[in-house]
């Protein structure tokens, strides 16, 4: 990623196979992302957390499905993910209720659409966030 | 918490007599599986006074917050309970967010615990 693409916009897309395996690839990856992005230590930890819960969400949903597609992008307020799985509805017992509270509290921002179903999430950068 | 996966790996300790499992590494929906085998593994062998080390914990999310409710329901319908060691400010953080710092006793180390629990018989 070049400073400029960082400055201003950009994105890329992950595709992961639908195994709890691969959880630590989204994190990770993501994590890598923010990063370059300055965001801090601090905030990329509670992100990766909120990354998993939406894995955690999409990986238990009672239809099985197809590949997790990660779209990432950013601007130079915000990191913003959209987390889809075509193939089912997401859980809604009191396991995923706690994945939910969880997910949005370490997000600066979120959503869940059950069309797709879709997760989005959103990480705001230092200079927006300050 | 860390910036690198590490495999989860499970040691087992007594404090006052009773059981103590310290997970090491990452608890995520991949690692869950580990942890309650070793849960589990207690809790068939009459082991109803559990203790569960966090400190060990490089990341841990709600699949594993969720399998440690599990076990201590278990462990209280056989007559006993669980007993958390936490002392990291990240996992106390997600502890506070479910609310299962209402639900569990959390001391911050092995010598509380050793304290809590040394007037308290085995099983």
């Amino acid at each position: 990623m070049s400073a400029d693409i960082l400055a201003t916009g950009e994105g890329l897309r992950l595709t992961l196979p639908p195994s709890p395996a691969f959880a630590v690839v989204a994190r990770l990856t993501i994590a890598g992302v923010a990063a370059r992005l300055g965001i801090d230590t601090e905030a990329i930890e509670d992100f990766k957390v909120a990354v998993s819960e939406a894995i955690n969400l999409l990986l238990t949903q009672p239809a099985t499905g197809g590949p997790i597609t990660i779209d990432v992008a950013w601007t130079p307020e915000a990191l913003s993910l959209v987390l889809t799985r075509e193939g089912g509805a997401l859980p809604n017992d009191e396991e995923a209720q706690i994945a939910e509270v969880v997910m949005f509290e370490y997000a600066d921002g979120g959503a869940i659409s059950p069309d797709g179903p879709e997760i989005h999430l959103t990480k705001l950068r230092p200079a927006a966030g300050a | 918490m860390g910036d690198s996966a590490q495999p989860l790996r499970i040691e087992t300790y007594e404090i006052a007599g009773h059981p103590c499992l310290k997970p090491i590494g990452e608890v995520d929906i991949a690692s869950v599986g580990t942890l309650q085998e070793a849960m589990a593994g207690l809790l068939e062998a009459g082991h109803s006074r559990l203790v569960m080390d966090l400190q060990g914990l490089t990341y841990l999310d709600s699949t594993g917050l969720g399998s440690i409710a599990a076990a201590r329901r278990r462990a209280r319908e056989a007559g006993g309970d669980m007993l958390l060691i936490c002392a990291n400010s990240r996992i106390l953080r997600l502890l506070s967010i479910t609310g299962m710092d209402l639900v569990f006793r959390i001391v911050r180390n092995a010598e509380e615990a050793e304290r809590v629990l040394g007037g308290e018989s085995p099983r």
